[in-house]
């Protein structure tokens, strides 16, 4: 599904990503995990298509095509969705309006029809309601005024809804209490099937608890160092990024 | 040949001729032409008239007629002392003339301190290199040059240290009724150097007269300058004073002023932000009542990316009491990732006074952080209503929100002694608030 | 030129003939350009004024040749030429309106596609000469048939001069002066037509005045005089303008509106201005110079404007509230975006005269291109104005670096009961929230849109529902090509 070649991106002048290799395939959850600076949340930037992220070499394949040729919204057309470490927050546009303008906007990049109101608003409030958000919430401005756990949430059905092929979620668990990342990890848990594939980007082992990956990578130094079953991330968790080697504060 | 909305300039000329062959340096060549281009461009513009926007606020009736005159009586104080804990340098000004003997000047290595006239006379090249890139874009300034009568000089080298804070301390008597005392003050802090000045303003009661300073400092890479004025001139003293500083890169520049005396007073800062990580803060407060008018203006004006302004004003106006502050922050197309922040808050405590803000902004870049805020109201019922609760009568409990209010402002001073002086010059205002 | 000369003769031939209570047939004549006592004449009698208008007109244009144009606003423009323009144009001949659709620009057919108006409506909007009556007409007259049993005058002021003369005297030029200012005086002396609303004491106005009035309206002219009057404990909510782009040939517009609002009684004001903005290269445009004034003299009286301006190169307009009556409230929403060359400065004037009054403004500018946006504002407190309170917030959004946006409150205050506030911040559309749309499928020009839209809701709320539809679609439209 998901092919990345000798990836080198540069942000602002400097290189973060240094060759990186990943391939991903249906039906599988990959896990990245690294110690902070190592390449991660630009590794999901890159795939996304961010601005200020600048590929310098490698490729980036999706279901076959180029996605280095796509502008973001594109990308997320053709069935990419990334959860956000730090969910952004719109003042003044609400949850409902958001999605529904993203849910069409994909429609449409799909030559699909535009969803009726009625229809969305149906299926917003079950995708909510599947994830425990209160339906006040879609009422709100997008991220405006939410803890961190209801952004996280927020992102979760923001996820369901759209029901993107393939989800990155860059840091989702972080700074959630232990309920909240039980709703994350339901909500991931909900994407899986043999049709989808999930790299979820991570900095402890903890969402893995709940969120058991096929494969479990090492990021360091903006590159991948190891990669191995689940029983990496236990490795990882029991010796810490030393134990491999690594230098927690190399970057 | 005045400009519109102008009051007519030529009725300085005939001051001017008068005085100019008596005022200091007029054998200096240079100088002498320079206070004739200044005059002449003066009085092609004139003094500002109630429709000039920057003056709005305050009305200058008075100097329509050109009746103040250069005084040119040098005169001594029976007091000049300044705050006795502070240890540095004074310098004293009497009727706008530098006073030698009540002065005290203390060498350290790598600091000039001098009287603008002895400065001129000993280092005539670089006096005039100061004076003249001096930017003449503005009428009374430009009358200030022509008409000054003297100054300070202050120059702190590269690297410079002041030791303690100078006392620059003005004091107006008797002799000066009538007159106009103008005084142009150079300060010039080199890269990495820093230096503290109090400025204070005082005089005798019932003495009608213009005292009109003008400030030009420059701030050298990384360098820092803190100035502390105070005003409580005398009650028919028309008070001005405009601070023009270029703060290049990574140089800090605070201001603190107060505000309590004077007929009428205006107090100018125009900071200029030329260099990267450039950070400012003005804070001030001025106390206004029985006809008084303080007029605080502040001009700043982001050149360059990444510097930080704050300002930040408090204003009480009392029966009779009249304020404007007008505060402009402008953004020029390059000064991305500017941080400007300004604030002025009134209180009116009478019927018959009154309270004017203008906080501009002006924003030419696009990735900047500005706002300003400003407030008028009363006192919050809320906490005069705790004072209240605990016992305090309300005229104790108004007076004690008015100090806090004001002293909000000066809270963040370091110089104890200056802090308190704040303070107690404040304390000494709302005391006569009965 | 002999044409000219030959124009300007029958001008004077008409004035002079109106002294003598003659009017002659003048559908044909034209007016000559440029501005003379010859010209007043000659539109008084074609609008078969009663002499006190015509004086009350003449009065204004002695008073308006002393009066110097303003130059305190941010604004630079080239002056017009008073003496260049038509005061008075019949109206244009079928003959040289365009034949059909195909014939209309069709960068002007796109847009009103986008904001989904009717083929019929944009015939009519582009002034395509047609001869099918509309549905609207017939509209028109049962819409007034209701109107007319509730007391409620709603008509032209050429009308209302003819058939509510005291009315009229009573208050024309009672909130606005004639030599209030440069435009106003202008205005008062040449004003071509406008409206005339009257609601009568107790009236709560049964529906939206003027909503459906985009097609009559697209034959404004350039001196717009509005009147309205809402009597004690009535309620009326105004709409002007047209959400469609207009396609107007006239440089300048110099338009007045007078409120005055009695005891309890509320008037709402909703504007969408969408003149012609000029091209991307700051040519051409509208001149939109406004003057817009209620006055709040019943205890507990309320106005409200809310404004939409997207449109016009040059906007000079502060809707204002004078709050005479103790209690009485005002309020200015307002959204202003520039995009290329545009410039707007506008804002309110909140004057604080009797006891209790209260008002709030919140002001949100959007600068785009190569655009000045201004705010300017005043908030005045008199003396005897006991428990004024006013909360004033003013947000600038900035999209690229070559447009500026400012923000010029007046604050002044006589009175130590007063209560006042004022806000203002300056940002700009976050890359952040730019790629957290754009991940989520949304392109570039939907993501500034909505977050642009997002950043108005406060006054686009204001907007009665049918507009803000439209309104919301006319930002995206003003914003196209800024972004990207």
């Amino acid at each position: 599904m998901l092919e990345i070649k000798n990836l080198h991106v540069e942000v602002g002048g400097k290189e973060i990503l240094k060759g990186l290799n990943l391939t991903i395939n249906s039906g599988e959850v990959h896990a990245i995990m690294g110690p902070n600076g190592a390449g991660k949340s630009t590794l999901s930037y890159a795939i996304c298509g961010k601005d200020g992220y600048e590929i310098t070499d490698g490729t980036v394949t999706f279901n076959g095509k180029d996605l280095l040729e796509l502008e973001a919204n594109e990308r997320a057309g053709e069935g990419i969705f990334l959860g956000l470490q730090y969910p952004v927050e719109i003042p003044g546009v609400s949850n409902l309006n958001f999605l529904k303008a993203a849910l069409n906007s994909l429609r449409k990049y799909r030559g699909e029809e535009e969803i009726a109101a009625v229809d969305f608003l149906k299926l917003i409030r079950a995708k909510a309601a599947e994830l425990e958000m209160d339906p006040e919430m879609l009422k709100r401005a997008v991220n405006v005024g939410f803890s961190g756990g209801e952004k996280k949430r927020n992102e979760m059905v923001q996820m369901a809804l759209l029901d993107p092929i393939f989800s990155v979620l860059d840091e989702t668990d972080s700074g959630l209490d232990i309920d909240a990342l039980r709703i994350v990890a339901d909500g991931i848990n909900r994407m899986r099937s043999p049709k989808k594939a999930i790299l979820v980007i991570t900095h402890y082992q903890r969402l893995l608890d709940y969120v058991v990956p096929d494969f479990v990578h090492v990021l360091a130094d903006g590159k991948i160092v190891k990669s191995g079953d689940k029983s990496l991330a236990i490795k990882l968790e029991q010796d810490g990024y030393s134990g491999l080697g690594i230098n927690e504060t190399a970057a | 040949m005045t400009e519109k909305n102008h009051f007519d300039g030529i009725n300085y000329a005939d001051d001017f001729k008068s005085a100019s062959g008596q005022l200091p340096g007029a054998d200096i060549a240079w100088l002498k032409e320079l206070r004739q281009k200044s005059i002449d461009d003066f009085i092609k513009v004139g003094i500002p008239g109630p429709k000039v926007e920057e003056w709005k606020y305050s009305n200058l009736n008075a100097l329509k007629s050109g009746s103040f005159k250069t005084g040119l009586e040098k005169s001594s104080a029976s007091d000049a002392a300044g705050i006795a804990d502070i240890k540095g340098s004074k310098v004293v000004f009497v009727d706008g003339f530098y006073n030698s003997v009540q002065s005290e000047i203390k060498n350290q290595q790598g600091v000039t301190l001098q009287s603008l006239n002895e400065f001129v006379k000993s280092n005539p090249e670089k006096a005039q290199a100061l004076i003249d890139g001096q930017a003449q874009d503005n009428s009374l300034r430009n009358l200030n040059l022509a008409l000054m009568t003297g100054g300070f000089v202050l120059i702190v080298d590269e690297g410079v240290k002041l030791a303690e804070p100078i006392q620059i301390i003005h004091v107006v008597t008797s002799p000066a009724a009538d007159k106009s005392l103008r005084l142009r003050n150079l300060i010039h802090i080199g890269k990495n150097a820093s230096a503290q000045i109090i400025e204070d303003y005082s005089g005798a009661q019932d003495v009608n007269c213009w005292s009109q300073n003008v400030t030009t400092a420059k701030l050298d890479e990384n360098a820092t300058l803190e100035m502390y004025q105070f005003q409580d001139q005398g009650n028919e003293t028309i008070h001005m004073s405009e601070t023009l500083v270029d703060v290049l890169e990574n140089a800090n520049f605070k201001h603190y002023s107060l505000n309590v005396g004077a007929a009428m007073s205006r107090t100018e800062i125009k900071p200029t932000l030329k260099g990267e990580n450039g950070n400012v803060e003005l804070s001030g407060a001025f106390l206004a009542r029985g006809g008084n008018a303080h007029d605080v203006f502040t001009h700043m004006k982001h050149m360059m990316p990444q510097c930080d302004s704050d300002q930040n004003y408090r204003g009480v106006l009392d029966k009779g009491g009249k304020s404007a502050f007008q505060g402009k922050v402008y953004v020029a197309k390059d000064a991305q990732l500017t941080n400007a922040d300004q604030s002025n808050k009134n209180l009116i405590l009478d019927r018959n006074a009154e309270a004017n803000s203008k906080p501009e902004l002006l924003i030419y870049a696009d990735d900047v952080k500005c706002s300003h805020g400003a407030t008028v109201g009363e006192l919050d019922s809320e906490a005069l209503f705790y004072l209240k609760s605990r016992g305090l009568d309300t005229l104790s409990a108004k007076a004690l929100l008015v100090e806090a209010f004001v002293a909000e402002v000066y809270q963040d001073i370091e110089i104890g002694a200056v802090k308190e002086k704040y303070l107690a010059l404040a304390r000494e205002w709302l005391a006569h608030n009965e | 030129m002999a044409s000219t000369l030959e124009t300007r003769q029958t001008v004077e031939e008409v004035a002079g003939d109106y002294k003598y209570g003659f009017v002659s047939d003048i559908e044909t004549v034209k007016a000559p350009k440029g501005l003379n006592e010859g010209v007043i004449r000659f539109i008084s009698a074609k609008k078969e004024e009663p002499e006190w208008l015509l004086d009350w007109r003449l009065k204004a244009y002695k008073k308006w040749l002393k009066m110097e144009e303003p130059d305190w606003a941010m604004l630079s423009y080239h002056k017009p030429d008073f003496q260049d323009i038509y005061y008075y144009a019949a109206p244009k001949s079928a003959d040289d309106r365009p034949k059909s659709l195909d014939e209309v620009d069709p960068e002007l057919l796109r847009v009103y596609e986008k904001l989904g108006i009717s083929l019929q409506e944009q015939e009519v909007l582009s002034g395509v000469a047609v001869d099918i009556v509309f549905d609207s007409v017939s509209v028109a007259t049962t819409f007034r048939e209701t109107l007319k049993e509730k007391g409620v005058i709603f008509c032209s002021i050429s009308e209302a001069a003819r058939d509510y003369p005291e009315l009229m005297k009573k208050y024309l030029g009672s909130v606005v002066p004639v030599a209030d200012n440069f435009y106003a005086a202008l205005n008062s002396a040449v004003f071509t037509d406008g409206t005339f609303v009257y609601i009568p004491k107790g009236v709560r106005c049964p529906m939206e005045l003027s909503t459906y009035f985009r097609i009559n309206e697209a034959n404004t002219g350039q001196f717009e005089r509005t009147i309205i009057i809402a009597d004690d404990d009535s309620y009326v909510s105004y709409l002007e303008g047209c959400t469609a782009p207009m396609r107007d040939e006239n440089q300048l517009h110099a338009a007045v509106v007078e409120i005055v609002v009695l005891e309890n009684a509320e008037v709402k004001y909703s504007t969408v201005q969408n003149w012609y903005p000029g091209d991307k290269d700051g040519k051409g445009g509208i001149y939109n110079f406004v003057t817009k004034r209620a006055a709040c003299r019943g205890t507990n009286s309320k106005v409200s404007w809310t404004q939409v301006e997207t449109g016009s190169a040059v906007t000079w307009k502060y809707p204002s509230c004078i709050l005479q009556g103790d209690g009485s409230v005002g309020e200015f929403y307002s959204v202003a975006i520039t995009n290329n060359y545009q410039q707007a400065d506008t804002g309110t004037k909140m004057i604080h005269i009797g006891k209790n009054t209260s008002s709030t403004i919140i002001s949100k500018g959007i600068s785009a291109g190569k655009a000045q946006n201004i705010y300017r504002g005043l908030v005045k407190v008199m003396p005897n104005a006991e428990n004024t309170r006013n909360f004033t917030q003013c947000d600038s959004l900035l999209i690229g670096d070559e447009c500026g946006a400012h923000t010029v409150p007046y604050i002044e205050a006589k009175n130590p009961t007063a209560q006042l506030e004022h806000e203002a911040t300056t940002s700009k559309i976050s890359d952040e929230q730019l790629f957290y749309c754009l991940q989520r499928g949304l392109d570039v020009e939907q993501s500034v849109t909505l977050i642009v839209n997002g950043f108005c809701k406060e006054v686009m709320q204001q907007l009665p529902m049918e507009f803000a539809v439209e309104a919301q679609k006319l930002l995206g439209i003003s914003l196209e090509g800024s972004v990207g």
